[in-house]
């Protein structure tokens, strides 16, 4: 257990021999290696830090982008609204115009057809009051109706001077007389007679039968009609009547 | 003892070369050999790469200072220690820290570094460590580092031999089965051994570079994962 001094300085220069040979071969290298492989890591990471620093740079960007498109959108999305409102009271207001017109024309529509319809029934209401009221007389009193009417018809040839005033000296005049039923040949000469004294000329008459007529007779001279019959009389009433409705309707 | 006393295999004239330098050095061209061999292979040179970063980082743990050019040493201290350490459980060849020459040696080189480390740190200034906190106590730091010293060699030294008796003792009792546990252990003590003087060293140097630091900062924290 003593230290021998040969070993001693042996065992000295050994180990600073073994740890510089150590340095000289494995540690310098491989620290070498070890600093220049964190080196390549540092650059590396640098590298990666430009990078991430530039990715969030973009990322930024992008952001303050993505921003700036929202604001956009906003601003479109509350153009398009109030666009969309405008639009919307403007086609609301034009529905509603159409509708009114269409209301409008509707009601006129309906009016005319009202007006139509009253028309129709004012028409009708005429007549049949026509019908009725001829076809009572010609029930009620067939006869005295037809002579009175023969008679007024004599009334108003002889009221009507004036056909002289056409008549020459030798002309003979021709008259048609329709009765609704044949006359009397004492009614046919006095016809006659009378057409004679008004026309002042000779007259030939010629007369025909026409039920149609219902009671009375027509006469026409020249270009004159003179009409004592009850379809006559029942034509003039429903036009008077007509004319009556169509006044108090207005 | 006579057995724990190295042999001498050579006698060069007054010089007496024992089993302890031919070991040691053989040990030396062995590791020198490998290392360099292995740095030489992209593989073994990269798992050399991990084992270097391994050992500076638990090293930089461990001190406030910077340990980067504390690893050669110590690292070199730790394949020496365990190698030696390990070849005494070969047959025949005995463990040359079980010489105390060898462990003085290796105290001396950490008591060197120690100052070589300080020196460079601080310059001259580091020799004020010396009469801190006044001069008078001059005489008790100088007792402090030589003791300092002589513990690590004796540590070191003392645990190799007794683990060399014990096994010797019970080979001679039990047979040649029995102290196999007994080498499993030395394999343990091994590398404890050379694992706590490496960071005994790699402490003493620290705080020998430390003490500028000690200056401005009031309270030094102790290092990680030193002994006590």
């Amino acid at each position: 257990m003593q230290i021998d001094p040969v070993t001693f300085a042996f065992e000295l220069i050994n180990f600073l021999v073994l740890a510089f040979l150590l340095q000289r071969l494995v540690y310098r290298p491989v620290a070498a290696s070890i600093a220049e492989r964190r080196k390549e890591i540092t650059e590396t990471r640098a590298a990666a830090a430009e990078k991430l620093a530039l990715v969030d740079k973009r990322a930024e960007e992008l952001a303050t982008r993505d921003r700036e498109l929202d604001a956009l959108r906003e601003t479109i999305f509350a153009e398009a609204t109030a666009a969309a409102a405008t639009e919307r009271a403007k086609l609301i207001a034009e529905a509603r115009a159409d509708a009114d017109a269409e209301r409008k024309r509707v009601q006129a529509m309906l009016a005319a057809e009202r007006e139509a319809a009253l028309g129709w029934v004012r028409e009708v209401t005429v007549e049949k009051g026509v019908e009725v009221a001829g076809r009572m007389l010609l029930e009620l009193v067939p006869d005295a109706a037809h002579d009175a009417l023969v008679r007024r018809l004599f009334d108003v040839l002889a009221a009507h001077p004036e056909l002289r005033e056409q008549a020459r000296p030798d002309e003979t005049v021709h008259v048609d007389a329709t009765f609704a039923r044949m006359p009397t040949k004492e009614q046919s000469q006095a016809l006659k007679q009378l057409l004679e004294a008004s026309v002042g000329s000779t007259v030939r008459v010629t007369i025909t039968e026409d039920e149609r007529l219902g009671a009375g007779a027509t006469v026409r001279v020249r270009d004159r009609v003179f009409d004592a019959s009850v379809a006559g009389q029942l034509e003039i009433l429903r036009d008077d009547a007509r004319h009556q409705l169509a006044r108090e309707h207005a | 003892m006579d057995a724990m006393t190295p042999q001498v295999w050579l006698q060069l004239g007054p010089l007496g070369l024992t089993e302890t330098v031919f070991v040691s050095g053989a040990l030396t061209v062995l590791l020198v050999g490998v290392g360099a061999v292995g740095a030489r292979i992209r593989a073994v040179r990269e798992a050399y790469e991990v084992l270097y970063e391994m050992v500076e980082g638990m090293l930089q743990e461990m001190v406030t200072v910077d340990a980067t050019p504390l690893v050669p040493l110590i690292l070199t201290q730790w394949l020496f220690i365990l190698s030696a350490n390990l070849v005494g459980l070969l047959p025949v060849i005995a463990s040359p820290t079980r010489d105390l020459s060898l462990t003085a040696a290796l105290a001396i080189v950490s008591f060197g570094a120690g100052h070589v480390y300080g020196f460079r740190a601080q310059g001259m200034a580091y020799l004020k460590h010396y009469i801190e906190p006044n001069p008078i106590m001059l005489p008790f730091n100088i007792v402090g580092e030589a003791s300092r010293t002589l513990a690590l060699a004796l540590r070191l030294f003392g645990n190799m031999v007794s683990g060399e008796i014990v096994g010797g003792i019970v080979v001679s009792l039990a047979g040649l089965l029995l102290p196999i546990p007994l080498m499993a252990l030395d394999v343990l003590t091994s590398v404890v051994q050379a694992y706590i003087f490496g960071v005994l060293t790699l402490v003493f140097t620290a705080s020998a570079m430390q003490v500028a630091v000690k200056k401005t900062v009031p309270e030094t924290p102790t290092p990680a994962g030193s002994p006590t």
